[in-house]
């Protein structure tokens, strides 16, 4: 291909030559072979680009009706935005997934945190809905020990352990 | 309405594409796999190219009745014959993401058994239309990098002027540079589009 033909050819092309500039400029493209085939091949560039993009308008208008009439079907009424319900492969649509999804994940994780701290971690809540509260002792923080021992419970043995090593060594709590 | 769409009647356009568009959105999953954004490429890419085959004679009615390659009446129905673009579409997506293919589909057990066969490929895109250059040029152009079919489709379809070009083009530097940007790609898209002719007259 001849680049500075190129300019010549687009000027043809578009019909941007006086009719002096015409005539020399065809008489030269029909005296050279590969001239020719570069006039040729422009044009068949513009039909081919031009014929896509006409398609590619028509195919927008097309979905946009598609949207509006199965949004009317969906809904029974015309009352619709003219935005597509859905357009396959829009961002707008990908976002708002992934949004939807974050905030059910989300909400999953609140309600199980706030499960695990409402009964395992909360030491003030009603006694009267656990099971086998008969066989809890609850430990009183005013520093009352509970009579008798509870089983597997290490506060009688190994407090009393370190009890007994604290007063071998003189220590004094209190200092 | 193939009829309908060789005389760009606009409804019978409209119903066909309305026809297409929900069988494809049906049956594609079972055929290949894809990304959501590729799907919807891939159906656009069909439509065109079916539309492209109506308009250049390569299916048209007689008759009443559909016809095909050497005037024979399609085998199938149109909707089967516009699922076969798709699957030459899909061939040519998962040529460019090769790890896509999806075993448990059609396809993707056909490309993993297979592999991508081009010569095959080739036959069964263009087959034997007397407007092979021009269906090849077509199609190559449709694969063109993104930037040049921008150039391109401003100057050769907007009709704009390399100035104006240049305005809506921020990032190329200055006019001459965009004159070279054009002419490298109208010569890679001509370069690109003889090596297919050839390849594609090699095996014919």
């Amino acid at each position: 291909m001849n680049k500075d033909f190129q300019d010549r050819i687009d000027d043809y092309i578009f019909d941007r030559m006086s009719v002096e500039d015409r005539d020399r400029f065809e008489a030269e493209v029909n005296s050279d072979d590969a001239k020719k085939e570069q006039l040729e091949f422009t044009r068949n560039v513009k039909r081919a680009v031009t014929s896509r993009e006409e398609k590619l308008a028509r195919i927008r208008e097309m979905k946009l009706m598609y949207d509006e009439r199965h949004i009317v079907a969906a809904t029974g009424t015309a009352d619709s935005s003219p935005a597509p319900a859905y357009m396959p492969g829009s961002p707008k649509r990908t976002l708002k997934r992934v949004l939807l999804w974050a905030s059910g994940i989300a909400a999953i994780l609140a309600v199980g945190l706030f499960t695990v701290n409402t009964y395992f971690m909360d030491s003030s809540f009603d006694e009267e809905g656990i099971r086998g509260i008969e066989d809890i002792e609850i430990f009183d923080p005013s520093g009352d020990v509970p009579n008798g021992t509870v089983p597997g419970d290490t506060n009688s043995v190994d407090t009393t352990v370190i009890d007994n090593e604290k007063n071998n060594e003189g220590i004094n709590e209190n200092e | 309405m193939v009829a309908g769409m060789y005389n760009g009647d606009r409804l019978l356009q409209y119903k066909l594409y309305e026809y297409c568009y929900r069988y494809y959105y049906e049956k594609y999953r079972s055929i290949f796999y894809a990304t959501e954004d590729a799907v919807a490429d891939i159906f656009q890419d069909s439509f065109i190219q079916f539309w492209e085959n109506i308009e250049c004679g390569k299916i048209y009615v007689e008759d009443n009745v559909v016809k095909g390659k050497d005037g024979k009446p399609l085998c199938g129905s149109i909707r089967t014959y516009f699922m076969g673009i798709a699957r030459l579409k899909y061939l040519e997506w998962v040529r460019e993401h090769p790890f896509s293919a999806d075993p448990e589909t059609e396809m993707g057990k056909k490309i993993k058994s297979d592999g991508f066969d081009e010569q095959e490929y080739l036959e069964m895109t263009y087959g034997d239309s007397d407007n092979i250059k021009l269906e090849i040029l077509a199609h190559v152009i449709s694969h063109m990098p993104a930037r040049c079919y921008e150039i391109l489709t401003k100057f050769y379809y907007e009709g704009k002027d390399l100035d104006k070009i240049l305005e809506e083009i921020p990032s190329i530097e200055s006019k001459n540079a965009l004159k070279t940007k054009k002419y490298k790609c109208m010569e890679n898209l001509r370069e690109v589009a003889n090596d297919t002719y050839n390849r594609y007259i090699k095996d014919i």
